[in-house]
């Protein structure tokens, strides 16, 4: 394992590839609900972190805040009560993720960079965007791009494909919208 | 006149200097992207229907880079029914956002951020968390709207500022007492990296408190440390008491990261209490803070086995092996909470089954 990054190795979506079960509802709230998260709010904080290369305590604050969100949908992808924001820091940092990526607290630290002082000079995100290559890489379909114009008509026939799904499931598409109020 | 003596206080650099930075800031942002304020206000007004138009967030604050996108409110003069949905323009590679309101709806607002701004700091609190099920515009655009410029270089809701400035930043030192109660709950536990994960959340919070009451508030959690770094930078602190708390908050924002990695020999509960405290008084709050650990109001422990209960509330249970004390702990004194005790409160608020609340007592009443 010498030469490679905690980010190049850590093991993704391991209840995928390993194939457990859910009940069919929790499977459709679980899957709707992560793809919007990551395409929408993970997405948006990699764009930040691209964009503030001469901002880095912008950069800092912005990673923390992607942290949280990669330990929320953690929580939902192994079937937990989401923790509420303010728990997701420590959580993750604590105790790992498991349904994401099998990644431990130290891991994660190393990945964000978390060794550098905070609000300091620099900011370390390569690694973070090592992971997120592999995440975007690893999901289970393609995710549209709504932060590009082509991606808002992706989205649209997107939105349409999970109405129907949801409906399948005895649910309604209706539960993102909490979600998308926030975006 | 008041609004302006109010401004006056609040502000670290003259009103005068403030708008024409914001308006540089603004024509810079434009023009870097190849466009032209009014014919930017004519193309988007001819997209989105007449009314004021503000641009917000970002270029306001000076701290737009190359990916911010335009985020512009739009005021009309008629009601608007149902929910915003932002107009989204593509147009020459930039990405431009629209969403409106109606004049009523923000007089509204800004009414009831001045009467909020009034009430002792629990109620002010109350009211600013439930804003959003309460009123549009909602908390975060008011405060864009706020901070607002039109193309033309007019801050037509600045006279706002002190009273959002006020809300903004109880609702800020409320959020970071919450957090060093789980500092102090996740310590006790035997928690290392979990503390220093509210430790970050602490820090950010108190920064975003001191800020808002200099004048600088903005509502996006991404931009508190870089604000931060340009007031400690400036040394424009109001007072002596500002001036300490700015320079603890340092001091620890500084030894954080190590604080990762040396484990549990190394306390942090003091000094972060010690500067919640600290900040509380810097800011003007002059009563004593509690915090407790409340259950959710149908929660219930069930028998699972000896020595172990269901802690469970409505669709969410979680086991723990000795009861939660709900008993309010006065802010000083949280450093000291016993662990088992912080264990099961821990475990209950993560669940959501419990909730940390933070009550303020007045000092003569005590």
């Amino acid at each position: 394992m010498t030469g490679t990054t905690i980010a190049s190795r850590v093991p993704v979506y391991p209840g995928v590839r390993a194939g457990h079960g859910t009940a069919t509802p929790d499977a459709v709230r679980t899957w709707l609900q992560v793809a919007w998260l990551m395409l929408a709010e993970c997405r948006a904080y990699v764009e930040d972190l691209e964009g503030g290369v001469a901002q880095p305590q912008m950069q800092q604050a912005a990673k923390l805040r992607m942290l949280e969100q990669v330990v929320d949908i953690d929580n939902r992808l192994a079937g937990r009560v989401p923790a509420a924001d303010a728990h997701c820091l420590a959580l993750g940092l604590e105790h790992g993720l498991s349904g994401l990526a099998d990644a431990t607290g130290e891991e994660l630290a190393d990945i964000f960079g978390l060794a550098e002082e905070f609000g300091g000079g620099s900011c370390r995100v390569d690694d973070i965007f090592t992971l997120w290559e592999r995440l975007l890489a690893g999901f289970p379909g393609e995710l549209p791009d709504r932060l590009v114009a082509q991606g808002q008509r992706d989205m649209l026939v997107t939105l349409r494909q999970w109405a129907e799904l949801a409906r399948s499931a005895g649910l309604d598409v209706g539960l993102l919208t909490q979600f998308m109020k926030d975006a | 006149m008041d609004s302006d003596d109010a401004l006056a206080r609040l502000l670290t650099v003259p009103l005068r200097d403030l708008v024409d930075t914001r308006r540089r800031s603004v024509t810079d942002f434009v023009s870097r992207r190849g466009l032209e304020t009014g014919s930017l206000q004519d193309f988007l007004l001819g997209r989105v229907g007449d009314g004021e138009l503000l641009l917000t967030s970002s270029p306001v604050h000076g701290l737009a880079n190359e990916t911010s996108d335009f985020d512009f409110i739009r005021v009309q003069e008629s009601a608007i029914d149902g929910p915003r949905i932002a107009t989204k323009i593509f147009d020459r590679g930039h990405h431009l956002e629209v969403v409106s309101f109606a004049r009523g709806e923000l007089k509204r607002n800004l009414d009831e951020l001045t009467a909020l701004a009034t009430l002792p700091p629990g109620d002010l609190v109350d009211g600013f968390r439930s804003w959003d099920r309460r009123f549009e515009p909602r908390r975060k655009q008011t405060e864009r709207i706020v901070n607002g410029i039109t193309l033309d270089g007019r801050v037509p809701y600045l006279a706002s500022l002190p009273a959002l400035a006020l809300v903004w930043s109880r609702a800020a030192l409320h959020a970071a007492v919450e957090q060093v109660a789980h500092l102090c709950l996740a310590e006790a536990a035997g928690e290392s990296r979990g503390r220093v994960g509210y430790a970050y959340n602490v820090l950010l919070h108190l920064m975003d408190s001191v800020l808002s009451l200099h004048g600088d508030v903005y509502t996006t959690r991404k931009w508190y440390l870089l604000r931060w770094a340009r007031l400690v930078r400036s040394g424009a602190w109001h007072d002596d008491a500002y001036r300490a708390a700015g320079e603890a908050v340092e001091r620890l924002r500084v030894s954080l990261s190590a604080a990762l990695t040396a484990g549990s020999s190394v306390r942090l509960a003091e000094d972060y209490t010690a500067l919640v405290a600290a900040v509380a008084a810097a800011t003007g709050v002059t009563q004593d803070v509690t915090v407790r650990t409340a259950l959710g109001a149908s929660a219930s422990y069930r028998g699972f086995l000896p020595g172990a209960e269901l802690l469970a509330d409505g669709d969410a249970g979680v086991l723990v092996t000795s009861r939660v004390d709900e008993a309010p702990v006065a802010l000083a004194a949280l450093p000291g909470v016993d662990p088992n005790s912080a264990t099961s409160a821990l475990r209950a608020v993560r669940a959501g089954v419990a909730t940390t609340t933070v009550e303020y007592r007045d000092r003569s009443a005590a």
